[in-house]
């Protein structure tokens, strides 16, 4: 068996030497498998539980996200095409599922187009009436880059939105730190609603006992900080804090009494 | 059943009961003396959030072998010896190491210069390290 395997190395050093496209060739093919292969193709997915506070500045939706939560991050990608899933607080993308195409990749930048929703379904039980408003958020198109430089991470979002003729677009930058195993970062980011958007999910119409509201467009602004530590190679305690600056068009609305948001959470979250 | 039969019976049982434990007795000293030499390291991995990073660790490393001798502790991450110890059968070392490989811990005998344990200090990580990561996609 020994001798086999010399003989066979031996002729293809030989076959190699004399011909050299024979090792050009499987050189060549194992670029184009690199060139056909999406860098970004595979599976990542997380599971755990979160204890979340989150200031509620709805008036009436009789929501209360506080307490025990489970939080889920799921990401599947097969030449190109993925599908997301997010369960839990600690992302700053209101997006649930999201399904798309990553159709172009370079050396720091990944380029997707993407199906997603841009806001969380809101649901507000309107006084005397105690008529239920539910403000869906549907799946809309849109592109999205994703930009990887180290420690810095930043991501920019356009796409259409709930409501009529509504637009959104998003821009985020991220920076990591090291301190000894636990990893701390920073984030801020900036989003864009119009006048659509904003008054699918604030905008009131003629409702008894609430005066008819329609809002300008606006900015949203979030500053967030968390940290993750590796309690084992599965295990990951994570945690974070964050503001959400309101536009006046939504903190205008008769739904809403405040202009802020703040979220934090601690999260036990295992990784397969 | 007459007196004789029971004190027989009792006899058996207590013969039994003697010669499981003389063979776990048996064993148990079998594994201590085939477990010699041996370099213990706690904790044995040091794991990272992400492939890549540095990794920090403190490491408890304790040794034990048969014969009392003179014997040094060294790592792959330095040729300088890590401790050294004279007419000792066992010993214990603590070292705080930032680590971006895997480390292997040896103990050499000083009387032949050999190795007569060696022991792996592996670096491991939670998110592995790709261009445009899932860990970057759930960054935010």
């Amino acid at each position: 068996m020994k001798t086999f395997t010399k003989l066979l190395k031996i002729s293809t050093l030989i076959v190699g030497i004399l011909n050299p496209s024979f090792i050009m060739a499987a050189e060549e093919e194992k670029e184009k498998k690199e060139k056909t292969e999406n860098i970004r193709d595979g599976a990542y997915l997380d599971i755990g539980i979160s204890q979340v506070y989150q200031s509620d500045p709805f008036k009436f939706d009789n929501g209360n996200d506080n307490g025990l939560q489970a939080a889920v991050n799921g990401r599947y990608q097969k030449y190109g095409f993925f599908v997301e899933l997010r369960l839990g607080a600690s992302e700053q993308e209101s997006s649930r599922l999201s399904y798309g195409y990553n159709f172009l990749n370079t050396e720091h930048w990944s380029y997707d187009f993407r199906i997603a929703t841009n806001h969380s379904v809101l649901e507000h039980t309107l006084p005397k009436s105690n008529f239920v408003s539910t403000r869906d958020s549907q799946l809309a198109k849109g592109l999205r880059i994703l930009g990887d430089y180290d420690n810095t991470h930043l991501r920019f979002i356009i796409a259409e939105s709930s409501g009529a003729k509504g637009l959104y677009a998003g821009g985020w930058l991220s920076q990591n730190y090291q301190y000894n195993n636990l990893n701390f970062y920073g984030s801020a980011g900036i989003e864009y609603r119009n006048e659509d958007v904003i008054n699918h999910f604030y905008g009131i119409n003629e409702v008894e006992g609430l005066p008819y509201y329609r809002g300008e467009s606006g900015f949203e602004y979030t500053g967030q900080v968390g940290f993750g530590y590796p309690i084992t190679t599965d295990w990951v305690f994570e945690g974070f804090a964050r503001i959400i600056l309101l536009p006046s068009g939504v903190t205008n609305s008769p739904l809403v009494d405040g202009n802020t948001i703040t979220e934090a959470a601690v999260s036990v979250k295992y990784v397969f | 059943m007459c007196f004789n039969q029971i004190l027989i019976k009792k006899s058996i049982k207590h013969v039994v009961v003697v010669f499981i434990l003389l063979l776990l007795s048996m064993k148990v000293y079998s594994s201590e003396t085939s477990s010699l030499p041996k370099l213990t390291l706690k904790p044995s991995q040091c794991v990272s959030l992400r492939q890549g990073q540095q990794c920090f660790v403190t490491v408890d490393i304790s040794w034990q072998v048969s014969n009392a001798g003179e014997y040094c502790l060294y790592s792959s991450l330095q040729n300088n010896k890590l401790n050294c110890w004279t007419m000792n059968k066992s010993g214990y070392f603590k070292q705080e190491l930032v680590i971006d490989k895997d480390v292997t811990f040896t103990l050499k005998s000083m009387s032949n210069d050999k190795v007569v344990a060696s022991a792996l200090l592996e670096l491991a990580w939670v998110h592995k390290k790709s261009r445009l990561s899932h860990s970057a996609w759930r960054i935010f």
